[in-house]
C-alpha cells in the first residue's frame, strides 16, 4: 500500500556543545537510561514532569456542572503514554490501563477501577494549546540551557523529517530542477520543428464560412 | 529544542530564521554555529543571521552555485599558481577572513611571484555567505561540523519516529500533529534532563579495566 508522507515535524533542535563533549556524553547516555517502553523509564522520567505548571496551565474553574475526576498532571501524563509506550494509540492507552501498573503509577492513578476514558482524553487533548504545551517545554529547556553557558561554543543542527498523515489536504511539492533553467537544445529543437509544422498548417486554406445563397433557394423569396 | 509541524508542500528554509528569532525572544538564547543541510541554503537569510543574530549557518554548497575564482572545488582554496591556501581566521574587527599557506613544503619556494607575492590573502565573508560566512566551507572546523555533528541529528530523528513511534501514530489532522509532535519533544527534554542530572552509575569493574599507558619521555 502506498503511503503519501503529507506531514512534516520540523526542526529538531538539538544541543551540542563542544565537539569533543559532545561524542562522550552520547555514548554514555544510551546505555544509562533505560529502554523506551520499560517502566523503569517511565519511573525516571516521572519526577522531572512539572505538575504544578501543568495544572496551573490547564486548571478549569471551579463551577456548576460534572466534576472534575481527574486533575490536568493525570491527564497529560496519560496523553504522554502513547509515546513513551508500545501502545502508539490513545484509544489502546486507555483499554491497557487497567492492565498496566507501572503506566498507572506513572500517570498517579491509583484506582484501577477509576480510569478516565476516551472521551475525557479527548476532551483534554482539545484543551491543548500549543503556546501552553511550549510553555512546558520551555521550563523543561530552562536547566538544559544554564549548563551551556559553561561551553565557549553551542552548536545546534536543524533538520526536518516526514510524517505519514491520513490526509489528503497537503500534497508535497517535488522540489523543483535547479539544473538548467533554459530549454535544453533538443527540447528546443523540438520546439522549433512543431512550429514549422504549426505555420504549414494555418496556411492552408480554409474552406469554410458562408458562400453566396442562390435566390431560388432563399425562404424570402 | 524547537520544532515546527508544517504541511510537505512548505519549504524547508523558511523555518530556519523564525526558529532562531524564537530561541532569542523566549529563551534569551540563541547558538552561536547552526550546522544544516542544503535544505537551508538562502545566501540573504544567511547573511542577516550572520549581522543581526551573530549566528552561523554551515551548510554544504548546492551542486550548481557558481565557485569563486579563489576556489579551484568547495573544499580548496587556492592562489594564482596553484598553491594551496588554508584557513587562518576570522579578523572580527575587520571583518575579514584571511587565508595563507601553511604547507610545510610549498610551491612558493619555486614560484616566480614569490618577491612580490603577501603569501596571505583576505575575502570579507559577504563575498559567498556558505564559501566564507562566520566559518568558512574548506575550514577543517567546517568540514568537521558537517561530517560529525551533522550526523547527530539522524539518530535523533530516528529515535522519535521509531521508538516513540511517530511515524505509526494516526494523524489525521495538523492540530493533532503539533499536539503528538510538541508532547514528543517534551519526552525528549525529560530525558535529556534525566541524563544530565541523574547521578552516574559507576562500573563496579572500573578498577580493573584494561586502559592506555601514558609514558612521559620528558
Amino acid at each position: 500500500m502506498y503511503l503519501r508522507r503529507l506531514l512534516r515535524k520540523n526542526g529538531g533542535f538539538g544541543f551540542w556543545s563542544g565537539h569533543a563533549r559532545i561524542f562522550q556524553v552520547g555514548s554514555a547516555i544510551m546505555k544509562r537510561l533505560p529502554t523506551t517502553g520499560t517502566g523503569a523509564l517511565l519511573e525516571l522520567l516521572s519526577r522531572y514532569i512539572p505538575d504544578d505548571l501543568i495544572n496551573a496551565l490547564w486548571r478549569r474553574p471551579s463551577g456548576p456542572g460534572r466534576p472534575v475526576l481527574f486533575s490536568p498532571a493525570q491527564l497529560f501524563r496519560i496523553t504522554l503514554l502513547p509515546l513513551l509506550t508500545p501502545a502508539h494509540s490513545f484509544n489502546l492507552v486507555t483499554e491497557l490501563l487497567p492492565e498496566q501498573r507501572s503506566w498507572r503509577s506513572f500517570a498517579r492513578l491509583r484506582n484501577r477501577h477509576a480510569l478516565p476514558d476516551v472521551r475525557m482524553l479527548h476532551d483534554f487533548r482539545t484543551r491543548l494549546q500549543l503556546t501552553q504545551l511550549r510553555r512546558v517545554n520551555e521550563q523543561l529547556l530552562e536547566p538544559l540551557l544554564e549548563g551551556t553557558s559553561r561551553f565557549a561554543k553551542n552548536v545546534a543542527v536543524i533538520d526536518s523529517t516526514d510524517l505519514p498523515a491520513a490526509t489528503n489536504a497537503y500534497k508535497k511539492i517535488p522540489p523543483a530542477s535547479t539544473v538548467r533553467i533554459g530549454p535544453t537544445p533538443v527540447v528546443a529543437a523540438a520546439k522549433r520543428d512543431r512550429a514549422v509544422i504549426s505555420l504549414a498548417t494555418k496556411s492552408t486554406r480554409c474552406g469554410s464560412g458562408f458562400a453566396k445563397l442562390l435566390p431560388a433557394f432563399c425562404w424570402c423569396h | 529544542m524547537i520544532s515546527w509541524i508544517a504541511p510537505a508542500n512548505r519549504d524547508d528554509s523558511v523555518f530556519l530564521e523564525p526558529s532562531l528569532h524564537y530561541c532569542a525572544r523566549h529563551l534569551a538564547w540563541t547558538p552561536d554555529i547552526v550546522v544544516g543541510d542544503m535544505a537551508y541554503v538562502n545566501l540573504h537569510a544567511q547573511r542577516r543571521l550572520r549581522e543581526d543574530l551573530h549566528v552561523a549557518l554551515v551548510t554544504k554548497l548546492k551542486p550548481n552555485m557558481t565557485l569563486p575564482e579563489a576556489f579551484d572545488d568547495a573544499h580548496t582554496m587556492t592562489c594564482e599558481q596553484g598553491q594551496v591556501l588554508r584557513w587562518l581566521g576570522l579578523q572580527e574587527l575587520d571583518q575579514l577572513h584571511w587565508f595563507g599557506v601553511t604547507d610545510p613544503q610549498p610551491l612558493c619556494l619555486w614560484c616566480w611571484q614569490r618577491s612580490s607575492c603577501p603569501q596571505q590573502f583576505s575575502f570579507p565573508p559577504n563575498a559567498h555567505e556558505i564559501l566564507y560566512g562566520t566559518i568558512p566551507l574548506s575550514s577543517s572546523v567546517g568540514q568537521r561540523l558537517l561530517r560529525q555533528a551533522r550526523s547527530w541529528i539522524e539518530a535523533t530523528q530516528a529515535y522519535e519516529k521509531n521508538q516513540l513511534g511517530l511515524s505509526q501514530f494516526f494523524l489525521n489532522s495538523l492540530r493533532l500533529t503539533w499536539v503528538v509532535g510538541l508532547l514528543a519533544d517534551t519526552i525528549a527534554l525529560l530525558r535529556a534532563l534525566a541524563i544530565t542530572t541523574e547521578p552516574k552509575s559507576a562500573t563496579l569493574l572500573h578498577e580493573i579495566m584494561p586502559r592506555q599507558t601514558h609514558f612521559d619521555f620528558k
